[in-house]
């Protein structure tokens, strides 16, 4: 309209511009049409086109009662111009609605998201309780009817679940297309794309967000069949693996969160589990090979490095969580090969922390699989080191903990933290190893090398702390040694005859009486009462993330049980550790959305006393992230500030033109 | 400017600055300055009597030189002068101008006319500068003409220098050391260049080239270490091409008195240069071999010189100066100094023997010189070493043999005679053409390597045991750097060692054996012993019982599955202690079948298969043995097992349970719990058709180099496949609790910040379009201005515009 006044009032320069700027001109052009388009229908929407509140009631009534296709098509309609509300031109819609009042908006998008599925589902007779796999829909008579219906509300809302940002707005829609996903089986695209946005957040997004995101994906993979889960066992690993890139005191509890996830996940199809665990692990077995037969730097730092250890203790947590002769006890030995060969790979001081993880993770494999699993040279080897026997000399240094790093400084290798931390978690495991097998008939000459070197250590090393704590743990294994000695004696059985083995001792495997028993309990006690410390001396060195903190507590130490006793019975009676975690995290997170909550508004309306908030927020979370959090509410509350004052100016200036 | 610049930097001749061509463009010649020039002409005079045309010419005469971009900014310039001659003659050559000031910040500054005139004194200099730059310039043509024939590498350095040498008012030590540097590069292509030429006018005709060789060994004395070593090199490789197969002995007087034939005395008067060349070369090598610089490329040399040609004259001083190197710090020097001592053992065939008795007799003393304490790699290369069978103990019978063979051939001569006639020629060709020498000469020298090398070897032992009893047991780990590979080198040619030396050598195996020593050399030392009794059956009969007590103590201690070596001596061990060896006690045997059983448990899955495979074999082989593997109560005997008993002997292992076997039956890896369960179960019926010995087992079974041995169960080939599960367990009831909490979700806001963003889309949109519309307006303002001044129009446009600019 401009450039018509324009022409008439200034022909030369228009054609000034015609001469030089045709883009511009055409720019304007385009924006011409497009003004005549838009302010058509806004000239209509009073009175036609606008939603309001009443239409988009009626249309619900007539819905949900009368099933009404019509309303239901408009509806639809409506849900789609809100999914797509805000993106421009591009979007060329035949059935537009204009949304203008976010009461309007609301009532749409809650509405849909929240009983639209239900509605479906009565429409096609579906219970809602009963389970409907996917080829049952069509030889139900009114799919062919609804077909499209459904296909416009998931497209519509996986459009609008890959633009939001807010987690709440996502878990929400995510948690209201859950039941929804018998459909998505009728639409391999949308369910592609339905899983592509369900990884991310699983991976990425915060911890209930995350929950959420992979109960989508759990029901996705069951209810779709094999070959869905197939993909996803695939998928899942592969972000697992691509988020465990770094870990720290922070990261592993959400590692340790998402593993757990991942075993879930695998125990729906053992035969599909047991296929894909088979080649990640080769694909492990075969980078390790590539290290022992390369040797050069960079082939040691594929082994050497947290997405490789994460998914070893992936696959341990995985195969122990499904052990027994048709599930995946088999892959327990390429697995115990590959922690031995990787324990081995660099013998240095230095990975004694790796080294030790792998130590760990074999002991949880053996006892898991009730395999035996020669786990004590790989203790017993790290005792043999020079740096061990040593005293110390490079002063007492900070605690190292051994779960969050893989790899120590060289003058760390050299503080009495250090070496302290080495001898403990050696005598620990060693001891744990050995009571795996405690009451087997076997005990004595089991024990026998580790005895003989545990000796050898006592008397070599010079520092009295670790003597004495050899030599109570020898003492005990001499203990058990008489102890198993002793009752084997009275027994008749030979060595093959592998029953009457299996049940010797049973009893007292049962009463727990055996003295290596015992003083494990007691290390198990110490270790933990050491981790503590550790946590508590972190916690007061810096302010690390709490929420986070506390649940690697119970999550990394399997054995705490009290703690978990405690947790049990705010949550009812939830068996598994997940699900506690879960509770715990979810209760969590609503704190912190409600403080959240509480603070915006409050800071919107006193923002003078925005202080004395943020002080009571920290008493609340020690956390980095929410401080961050709290940064990024600030910095957007004062751009908000900006924004109104900006386009305040801007539109009122658009209307001066417009009434020009 | 710029431009001028850049043109600049294409140029050929950067360092001389060309300080007339800037001054040329850039000087504003004010009214002031003529003014001044014409008024003051006594002083100007002397800038029209300057000899312009000898400077034009001189530059006239470098166009040779020049490519095409100087030869255009030649003709530019001098269009240039033609056209300031009208203006005044003196300025377009004023030398003043040449040098431009530096300032502290960069910038140049460029005299005026009128300084010049204040300092007219310099002028002649500046121009005898002048006239030196082209001159310069000229020789850095050349230069940039030689390095283009380079190859990258100085060219890249060239480049390199290029850029700071643009940089005007260079300090002159500065230009001297990029001078020398350039010249240096040059120097380095002429004489690479030169090097090559002569080497293949060498390798294409020795004979005829000897002074090309000469002039090579005389580059090898070169200043220039790079030069110096590219000769070396090159005459390495020339020497391994060119010299004889056979030893050039210089000719006796009497020799050199007797008339000979002409091509007799080329060949004569060709060997004489060649030796003495050779021997000046490789004088220049052991020089080198001293110097720091030079020390590896000499060694380089040296060794090439030893693999290639070992027979030829000097090789006992090539020898001598490479041995010392075995011990040297660099690792890269060990090795290539060790590699050339293997391969010169290896092909005998080349210098018959007596280059490895020379090499063995020299490492030798250099052990003892160095009394033992040197890097392992010098007795390494030993190992390379290889001896008849027959050497030392059959030299009697060895030296009967050829009669009774000649004997034989006799007979058989008589018998046939047509035949064998042929088949002896044939033969005696055969014999002449191999260059191998007798069999007596051979004997010879490989006895006395052998000598050398046992020398070495009990020298060390001797060291190895005597200083242990002195010092404490700490240090004694690290101060036998040798006993390792000594230890390896005796388990090799433990059946050459003579009977003489057996009692002393295993009464030192024994106390090395005892302790002190580590792990793995307590168990070659067991290994040695067995090894030695087992080779001198016959000759000895001592009684190895200690040796057994100690390897039963190792076994306690022993971490075999570090790595592959360890893997395999262990399999070694086994097999030679407890395979191979006689006859054993009962009690022994059950004792170590029991020890073996219970270290099975701590080891990885190769080394338990082997400790396994020995079990087995023992209690097939022992029937009695196979008591251990029934629970009956000791079965009799009065003993009593004891677990921790150092000699297997007196352990009563006979009366114990193999109780190990049940938890082994249980271990991760499935092929150890098969093996196992078929020694409990099954050893009874004694059907046991394959062998495997612990070596095998080892080989087969090693994860050394990754793998998996056996094999994974793989996984089924083909999936049920499935349409849905049903729910295992429900994490799903979980959500659900979690839903309620959180069920009302306000999409308000979030439509909010959408409509928020649209707006703020479309009004940036605007404030662009008003953006360049008022540029637009300001440019078809302008352009009016300057087409027609009369229009006097559009008032309204502007107006519009500045409206939309204020929103």
């Amino acid at each position: 309209m401009d450039l018509e006044k324009l022409k008439e009032k200034d022909p030369e320069f228009y054609k000034f511009l015609e001469e030089h700027d045709q883009e511009l001109l055409g720019f304007k052009e385009d924006e011409e049409e497009e003004q005549d388009d838009t302010e058509k229908p806004t000239s209509r929407d009073k009175e036609e086109d606008s939603l309001t509140i009443a239409h988009v009631e009626s249309w619900i009534i007539a819905v949900k009662e009368k099933e009404n296709y019509a309303a239901l098509r408009k509806l639809l309609g409506a849900f789609r111009s809100a999914c797509h509300y805000g993106e421009g031109e591009e979007e060329e819609l035949s059935e537009r609605f204009i949304i203008n009042s976010s009461n309007v908006f609301n009532k749409v998008m809650v509405f849909i998201l929240s009983e639209l599925d239900g509605i479906f589902k009565k429409m096609l007779h579906i219970h809602q309780e009963k389970k409907v796999a996917t080829e049952d829909l069509k030889k139900i008579g009114r799919w062919k009817k609804l077909f499209p219906f459904v296909k416009s509300y998931l497209a519509s809302a996986l459009h609008v679940l890959n633009q939001m940002t807010d987690n709440r707005m996502i878990s929400f829609t995510l948690r209201r297309l859950r039941p929804s996903i018998v459909f998505l089986g009728e639409f391999p695209a949308l369910g592609r794309k339905f899983l592509k946005a369900a990884f991310h957040f699983w991976s990425t997004g915060e911890q209930s967000l995350s929950f959420v995101a992979f109960s989508c994906i759990r029901d996705m993979a069951m209810q779709l069949g094999t070959d869905c889960l197939e993909s996803c066992s695939k998928t899942i690993y592969k972000q697992f693996v691509s988020s465990a890139k770094f870990v720290s005191a922070t990261t592993l509890p959400r590692i340790q969160f998402l593993a757990n996830c991942v075993v879930e996940l695998y125990g729906i199809d053992i035969a599909v589990s047991y296929q894909c665990a088979f080649t990640f692990i080769k694909q492990l077995a075969i980078i390790l090979r590539n290290a022992l037969t390369v040797k050069s730097k960079d082939s040691f730092k594929k082994v050497y490095c947290w997405q490789y250890m994460a998914s070893l203790e992936l696959w341990v947590k995985v195969v122990s969580a499904y052990t027994g002769k048709d599930n995946l006890q088999p892959l327990a030995y390429p697995l115990a090969q590959i922690l031995g060969g990787v324990s081995r790979l660099v013998p240095t001081a230095r990975y004694f922390p790796l080294r030790m993880q792998c130590a760990v993770m074999l002991n949880r494999l053996a006892a898991a699989t009730n395999t035996f699993i020669p786990v004590a040279p790989v203790l017993l080897d790290m005792l043999d080191f020079k740096e061990m026997k040593k005293p110390p000399t490079g002063g007492a240094g900070d605690s190292v903990d051994f779960h969050v790093v893989i790899k120590v400084g060289k003058p760390v290798v050299k503080t009495r933290a250090f070496q302290e931390e080495c001898v403990n978690t050696v005598l620990e495991q060693l001891a744990e190893h050995l009571t795996q097998w405690c009451y087997s008939v076997a005990f004595p000459e089991l024990a026998l090398i580790p005895l003989a070197q545990l000796r050898r250590f006592v008397k070599e090393t010079n520092v009295d702390r670790f003597r004495r704590l050899a030599r109570q743990l020898v003492e005990q294994i001499e203990r058990n040694v008489e102890f198993v000695t002793k009752k084997r004696e009275g027994v008749s059985f030979s060595p093959k005859d592998s029953e009457a083995v299996a049940s010797f001792l049973k009893a007292e495997r049962e009463a727990g009486t055996s003295p290596l028993f015992q003083y494990c309990n007691v290390l198990r006690e110490r270790a933990k009462e050491r981790r503590q410390a550790l946590v508590e001396t972190r916690l007061f060195s810096r302010f690390s993330s709490t929420s986070f903190y506390l649940l690697s507590c119970c999550s990394v130490e399997v054995k705490q049980k009290p703690d978990e006793d405690e947790l049990a019975r705010d949550d009812g009676k939830a068996k598994e550790l997940f699900n506690k975690k879960w509770h715990q995290q979810k209760k969590r997170a609503g704190t912190e959305i409600l403080t959240k909550k509480q603070q915006k508004e409050e800071e919107k309306e006193k923002g003078d006393q925005a202080g004395v908030e943020e002080d009571r927020v920290e008493d609340l979370l020690l956390s980095d992230d929410d401080e961050q959090d709290d940064e990024g509410v600030r910095s957007n509350d004062d751009e908000a500030a900006q924004k109104p004052a900006n386009k305040k100016r801007k539109r009122s200036s658009k209307q001066k033109q417009r009434t020009k | 400017m710029p431009a001028k610049r850049k043109r600049q930097r294409d140029g050929p001749a950067p360092v001389p600055l060309l300080p007339p061509e800037i001054h040329d463009d850039d000087i504003e010649i004010s009214d002031g300055d003529v003014e001044f020039v014409t008024k003051n002409k006594g002083y100007a005079g002397f800038l029209s009597g300057l000899d312009t045309k000898g400077i034009t010419k001189q530059v006239l005469g470098l166009k040779p030189d020049w490519n095409g971009d100087n030869l255009e900014r030649f003709y530019e310039k001098k269009a240039k002068v033609a056209a300031n001659k009208d203006f005044d003659n003196a300025l377009t050559v004023d030398p003043v101008d040449a040098l431009p000031i530096k300032n502290p910040d960069g910038t140049l500054e460029y005299r005026r006319v009128e300084k010049a005139k204040a300092v007219p004194s310099t002028e002649k200099k500046q121009d005898a500068d002048k006239k030196e730059q082209p001159t310069k310039t000229k020789q850095k043509a050349q230069d940039k003409s030689i390095k283009a024939k380079k190859e990258s590498k100085p060219r890249a350095k060239g480049a390199e220098v290029e850029p700071d040498v643009k940089k005007p008012a260079l300090q002159p030590e500065v230009l001297e050391e990029l001078q020398e540097f350039v010249s240096v590069e040059e120097k380095r292509g002429h004489m690479k260049e030169k090097i090559a030429n002569l080497s293949t006018e060498l390798l294409s005709c020795p004979e005829d080239s000897t002074g090309s060789l000469k002039e090579l060994i005389s580059i090898c004395s070169d200043k220039d270490d790079t030069v110096k070593h590219f000769a070396m090199l090159s005459l390495m490789a020339i020497f391994r091409d060119i010299l004889p197969g056979y030893r050039i002995r210089p000719p006796t007087e009497k020799e050199l008195e007797m008339k000979v034939s002409k091509e007799v005395k080329q060949t004569r008067d060709y060997e004489a240069t060649l030796l003495k060349c050779y021997q000046g070369y490789v004088q220049t090598l052991i020089r080198g071999s001293y110097t720091a610089s030079g020390r590896h490329i000499a060694l380089k040399c040296m060794c090439g010189l030893l693999e290639a040609v070992p027979h030829f004259n000097f090789g006992d001083n090539l020898l001598r100066a490479v041995v010392p190197f075995l011990d040297a710090s660099d690792p890269a020097e060990r090795t290539l100094a060790s590699l050339a001592l293997c391969s010169l053992f290896k092909n005998e065939r080349k210098h018959g023997g007596e280059a490895t008795v020379e090499a063995v007799q020299l490492i030798a003393d250099y052990v003892k010189e160095s009394d033992c304490n040197v890097q392992p790699d010098v007795l390494q290369v030993f190992l390379a070493l290889t001896f008849d069978e027959n050497i030392v103990n059959k030299n009697e019978k060895a030296l009967h043999k050829p009669k009774s063979k000649f004997k034989r051939e006799d007979k058989k001569e008589k018998r046939n005679t047509s035949a064998d006639d042929i088949r002896k020629e044939v033969e005696d060709d055969f014999r002449e053409a191999s260059t191998l020498p007798d069999a007596k000469e051979r004997r010879k020298l490989q006895t006395a390597t052998l000598s050398a090398v046992f020398e070495t070897y009990f020298r060390v032992l001797k060291a190895a045991v005597a200083p242990s009893t002195a010092t404490d047991s700490s240090s004694s780990l690290c101060s036998h750097p040798l006993l390792g590979t000594c230890l390896q080198g005796l388990l090799k040619f433990s059946h050459l060692i003579s009977v003489d030396f057996l009692g002393d050598l295993l009464a030192v195996l024994r106390k090395l054996a005892e302790g002190k020593s580590s792990v793995e050399e307590r168990l070659q030392c067991c290994v040695a012993a067995f090894r030695i009794m087992k080779a001198n059956l016959d000759a000895l009969t001592v009684d190895l019982k200690e040796f057994y007590v100690h390897f039963y103590d190792v076994l306690l201690h022993l971490y075999p599955d570090r790595n592959l070596d360890s893997e395999n001596s262990f399999a070694e061990a086994l097999q030679v202690i407890l395979c191979e060896s006689r006859h054993h006690d009962l009690q022994r045997v059950a004792a170590f079948v029991k020890r073996l059983a219970a270290v099975s448990f701590h080891f990885g899955s190769s080394t338990a298969m082997a400790a396994l495979v020995i079990i087995r074999h023992l209690l097939l082989r022992y029937k009695k043995c196979r008591n251990l593997l029934e629970n009956d109560g000791g079965g009799g005997n009065a003993m009593v097992f004891h677990l921790n008993e150092p000699d297997p002997d007196l352990s009563g292992a006979l009366s114990s349970v193999l109780w190990e076997l049940a938890l082994l039956q249980s271990h991760y890896n499935p092929e150890v719990a098969k093996l196992s369960q078929q020694i409990a179960g099954t050893l009874a019926s004694e059907n046991f058709s394959v062998v495997m010995s612990p070596k095998d087992a080892t080989a087969a079974y090693s994860t050394q180099q990754g793998g998996f041995r056996p094999a994974v169960k793989l996984p089924p080939s083909k999936l049920v496949k499935k349409s849905s599960y049903k729910s295992r367990q429900a994490p799903s009831s979980l959500l659900d609790s979690v839903e309620d909490s959180e069920n009302a979700v306000d999409f308000r806001g979030y439509f909010r910040l959408l409509r928020d963003i649209t707006e703020n889309q479309a009004l940036r949109k605007e404030l662009v379009k008003s953006k360049t519309m008022v540029e637009m307006y300001a440019r078809y303002k302008s352009e009016k201005r300057i087409a027609a001044a009369g229009k006097k129009s559009k008032t309204k446009g502007p107006r519009k515009i500045n409206k939309k600019i204020k929103a």
